[in-house]
């Protein structure tokens, strides 16, 4: 336990709180809440999993809403949760000595690290349009792959191409997958991703060795199981049909539905309206600021389509892309199964980020009380 | 439980009217309409002081819940609300509608492209009442990675109110 204890300490929670988090994070993952002390083991355990972080065409976007995150500080979550021995942005060490640690880390966790990768790989003229050390980023993934447990591709560049990929491209980039074939690689795209769905997935991983369920495009189930419009807060606006029609218009103050403003939200999955962004309270998404959902997680949608343009409606929304965990038994993938799946899943998948959100404003308020709180809590368990 | 009044109660009658009137005001010539579907009020039932169904349109499947108290407001419109049914807990936005009142709303299904016809939406509707009303869907039956007897020995429940030795759960 003395690890456990020091690690809740580090983040400044007491062990109830601590184990709050981990229901939430199993809540999210569609575990039982059982599930939380196997997390809370984990994530604890000081074996830490070694991550190397390599950053291609990107714009270090994905590693800033990681950071940008308060306390209790999903960051430091993360940070501590993981061995990060590799990190263009965040390495202590530079030039020559952060390639040697990369290298070192590499030969020693050999088949036991977890790569993580943003940004896209230019893959035109041998992919010289982004060398890092005198090498260039498809050697690197390479390099990188050959040696890894599993393979983390986050943000839309390193999922599906992203903003390098669109328009004329002239770099010829191109995703994760179309390089590495032969290594499980999740993707967590969005633009920038969500930093909660990255730490469950590695929360995931640690606690049981293996990534979490994935959709055809590689993407945890439990985050992008559901259409952003499914869970958005303006749905009874759109199911009344109120919508705003132009950007200041009486609707738009009002906070109707964006739809006619080129919502993509119809045709993208992600679970932003659930979860939100960082602990930066209610609306901290972009549809809660008053701006239509661009689709950037999504391909062919994000960076592609423009803003204005009414969200396709596709005749293929299977309900068998629902988390297959959430649905009754024997009901497999009817609708019913993936509706009521919906309507849970609406209250669980957040959970563990809601109650970072409480705690982080609870922190905040009473910063004295909390720490007293804690010391108490302490006392009582011995 | 599932059962119905033969007739559509004057409330239901209402709202079916009201979505009705959006259907083909609001919402004429969206992409998003579903052609062959329509507006129609399904399996509304007393629940809680009030009325709980689901409402089938061209362009949404939403369960809602109707209170019979018009003046008490449930809360600022969008404002995310919890509620327990039988099925397990279910997340509700709370909205108004003039000539309806307060009411809350659980997205089941948006856009309709799933349903093939009215029938099998209506149809869908109607599981989907049976189903949420019934204890036994509630459990999530997670094929969980690890079934290990932690697993087992902890409710969620008592975890959360502190309850972390297995004699008091």
């Amino acid at each position: 336990m003395q690890t456990e204890n020091t690690f809740h300490e580090a983040l400044g929670l007491s062990r109830r709180d601590f184990l709050k988090f981990c229901a939430g994070v199993a809540a999210t993952l569609g575990l039982p809440a059982g599930a939380a002390f196997d997390i809370a083991h984990a994530v604890t355990n000081p074996r830490r999993p070694p991550v190397i972080w390599l950053s291609a065409q990107e714009c270090t976007g994905c590693t800033e809403s990681l950071l940008r995150s308060q306390h209790p500080a999903l960051d430091t979550l993360i940070l501590d949760l993981i061995s990060l021995d590799y990190h263009e942005a965040l390495s202590v060490p530079s030039g020559h000595l952060a390639e040697e640690a990369k290298h070192l880390s590499m030969e020693e966790n050999q088949g036991k690290y977890l790569l993580v990768v943003d940004g896209s790989i230019p893959t035109k003229d041998d992919g010289i349009y982004c060398k890092v050390a005198n090498k260039t980023m498809i050697e690197h993934l390479q390099e990188g792959a050959k040696g890894a447990a599993a393979i983390v591709a986050i943000g839309s560049c390193a999922a599906w191409g992203g903003i390098p990929s669109s328009g004329p491209n002239p770099t010829d980039a191109k995703p994760v997958s179309a390089l590495i074939k032969d290594k499980p690689i999740v993707t967590i795209p969005g633009c920038p991703p969500n930093p909660y769905n990255f730490l469950s997935t590695v929360i995931y991983f640690v606690t049981f060795g293996k990534l979490p369920e994935l959709d055809e495009k590689g993407r945890p189930k439990f985050a992008y199981g559901r259409l952003i419009h499914e869970n958005c807060e303006r749905r009874p606006h759109f199911d009344a049909g109120r919508f705003a029609s132009q950007f200041g218009d009486a609707g738009h103050r009002q906070g109707w539905c964006l739809y006619k403003l080129g919502c993509k939200g119809p045709e993208t999955y992600a679970n932003c309206p659930a979860i939100l962004f960082d602990d930066a309270g209610s609306g901290s998404w972009p549809v809660g600021t008053g701006h239509p959902c661009f689709g950037c997680t999504e391909q062919g949608v994000g960076f592609t389509k423009a803003i204005h343009q009414l969200a396709e409606v596709k005749h293929v929304t299977p309900p068998a892309t629902y988390a297959s965990i959430y649905e009754p038994e024997g009901k497999g993938a009817s609708p019913v199964g993936a509706a009521l799946a919906g309507g849970v899943v609406g209250a669980a998948v957040g959970a563990g980020a809601v109650v970072l959100n409480i705690l982080s404003r609870a922190k905040k308020q009473k910063q004295a009380e909390a720490e007293a709180k804690a010391a108490q809590q302490k006392t009582l368990q011995e | 439980m599932t059962e119905q009044p033969a007739a559509k109660a004057e409330r239901i009658c209402r709202l079916e009217a009201f979505f009705t009137e959006v259907w083909q005001t609001r919402m004429q010539g969206l992409p998003i309409l579903h052609p062959a579907l329509h507006v129609e009020a399904v399996a509304f039932q007393r629940w809680e002081n009030g009325w709980l169904g689901v409402m089938v349109a061209p362009w949404f499947m939403s369960l809602l819940w109707l209170p019979d108290e018009l003046d008490v407001p449930l809360g600022r419109s969008e404002d995310k609300v919890i509620r327990s049914l039988p099925a397990g807990d279910y997340e509700f936005i709370v909205s108004h509608e003039d000539g309806i009142g307060p009411y809350l709303s659980c997205s089941l299904c948006s856009p309709m492209t799933a349903f093939p016809d009215h029938e099998s939406a209506r149809a869908t509707a109607v599981a989907i009442m049976d189903a949420i009303l019934q204890p036994s869907v509630a459990a999530v039956t997670a094929a969980a990675p690890a079934e290990t007897s932690s697993a087992r020995r902890f409710s969620r429940r008592n975890l959360l109110l502190g309850r972390f030795s297995t004699d008091k759960t």
